[in-house]
């Protein structure tokens, strides 16, 4: 099929794949949770944080949060006792729930709507940018990456086969630009961050980068960005998300090897590869998991190849309010691995398993992103 | 599925379900005013109307009756509500 013979909506004047975007009502419905989370992140989210601080028993939290002497659970249920007394709190997480519902409340059937022309869209054959995909339907799927609705998501990662334009046309460009979600603050710009998060990288140039947990190509992306002659591969257990990785990183030109891989077991060679990149994986696998990705990543890293790490930071490197908001998302967000990887500090881990010259710092002022990097010894 | 959370966050359900009506109440205002402002503009993109005279216009004569009956009467039944004291069918009717 040729671009001429597809229906005038889905190309451009220069014959290029146009996005789908929604009709007015789903476009604007969700500009308005967009706006509505961003407000609620920074102004009703400001006041709450200024009631806990203002509270007798909060600022005692305040004061010796790290260094308090009992287990995090403790810690976590005290913080939470302190907030829910706010209303201006209760609210808060009243509309962040409901916004982490009606983006696909809203955004499913808005992207139903322009089925025709996504189907369209997925058609337009793409000039190769030498890149692969490789899906393995044996790798078996661990049953908490299967049974989970992430974030609140209908089905999981392959519960509608339109998610794609979902995320790429509605809540990503639409709701999660604006920030105030999880971890991430009003306003920050989630591409940048990613790009931020790549120049963690120390040395000035890599031969081979592999992100396992890769999704899409979001972070890829950002890694091309800053050393635009490395190797790219990505992997993740996800074939919906590693098909929509594969499709735009052909449409952008840039040659990447998607595979579909369990993160704990790469298949490629000991010693192979010059960097490893985790981003927002940490939180969506159980601590064991984590673990054992750790030992895998140091088995394929060359002697002196380099790991950069970022996720939401840990309970104790933020503010007591923030580490109940974080642990809110375990429970109300579909994030079942939310709090129990936030209570750990995984520099320490880094270390243990022989990582060397491990770091962990964070590069905005709330404590996001926050990034431990570490080496495999020469 | 996804489940309904198990806790109302403000405390009390019918608080919870107020509040979310209210919300879907003003994303519904907005997606009609985010429509208005496009046909208002491209009904002037195509020289059928000026935004500007929309703006300038004030309403006079029986058009003026009209919106002061209509807005009244939208006051009365969205504040009235609150202070229902029983009915019947003449005050019904009376409305
Ligand atoms: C929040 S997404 C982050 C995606 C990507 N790294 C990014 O920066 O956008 C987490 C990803 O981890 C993947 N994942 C979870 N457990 C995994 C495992 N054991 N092996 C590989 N990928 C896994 C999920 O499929 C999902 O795509």
């Amino acid at each position: 099929m040729t671009n001429a013979s597809l229906p005038e909506k889905a190309v451009n004047a220069a014959g290029q794949p146009k996005m789908v975007s929604f009709a007015q009502r789903g476009r604007s419905g969700m500009e308005f949770l967009g706006s509505l989370q961003n407000f609620v992140a920074t102004h009703v989210r400001q006041r709450a944080r200024d009631e806990f601080n203002a509270d007798p028993e909060g600022a005692v939290l305040v004061q010796n949060w790290s260094q308090r002497n009992e287990p995090w659970s403790e810690r976590i249920a005290k913080a939470k006792a302190v907030a829910e007394k706010s209303n201006v709190y209760r609210y808060d997480r009243l509309m962040q729930r409901y916004v982490a519902e009606e983006v696909y409340v809203k955004g499913i059937p808005a992207t139903e709507e322009r089925r025709k022309e996504a189907e369209a869209f997925y058609k337009i054959p793409i000039k190769s940018a030498g890149g692969s995909l490789e899906l393995d339907p044996t790798i078996p799927i661990p049953a908490y990456h299967s049974e989970t609705e992430w974030h609140l998501m209908p089905g999981g990662w392959e519960g509608y086969d339109l998610y794609g334009i979902t995320m790429g046309s509605g809540v990503g460009p639409l709701v999660f630009a604006r920030g105030g979600f999880a971890a991430v603050e009003a306003n920050d710009d989630l591409r940048k961050q990613r790009i931020d998060v790549a120049q963690q990288f120390q040395k000035k140039s890599y031969g081979r980068i592999y992100e396992p947990g890769c999704g899409g190509f979001g972070t890829l992306a950002a890694v091309h960005n800053v050393f635009p002659d490395a190797e790219l591969v990505g992997s993740d257990l996800s074939p919906h998300l590693l098909r929509q990785g594969h499709m735009a990183a052909e449409r952008m030109g840039i040659k990447v090897d998607f595979k579909q891989r369990d993160a704990r077991d790469t298949r490629e060679p000991n010693n192979s590869v010059d960097g490893v990149i985790m981003y927002a994986l940490q939180h969506e696998m159980p601590v064991d998991v984590n673990i054992d990705t750790l030992k895998e990543t140091l088995r394929i890293l060359k002697p002196g190849g380099d790991l950069v790490m970022s996720d939401p930071p840990p309970f104790a490197a933020v503010h007591p309010l923030q580490a109940v908001v974080l642990d809110w998302d375990t429970e109300h967000r579909g994030e079942p691995f939310f709090t129990v990887t936030r209570e750990v500090e995984w520099a320490e881990v880094m270390k243990e398993l022989g990582f060397v010259n491990v770091e962990a710092y964070t590069l905005g002022a709330q404590g996001y992103p926050y990034v431990v990097r570490g080496s495999k010894p020469l | 599925m996804v489940d309904a959370p198990k806790q109302p966050y403000m405390g009390d359900a019918m608080l919870d379900t107020l509040i979310r009506m209210n919300t879907e109440l003003m994303s519904e205002l907005w997606i009609l005013r985010d429509r208005v402002t496009i046909l208002e503009h491209m009904l002037q993109e195509k020289g059928v109307v000026d935004r500007k005279a929309i703006d300038d216009f004030v309403p006079t004569g029986e058009l003026a009756k009209e919106l002061l009956r209509e807005r009244d009467a939208l006051v009365k039944k969205v504040v009235g509500g609150a202070w229902t004291e029983g009915f019947t069918v003449d005050s019904l009717l009376k409305k």
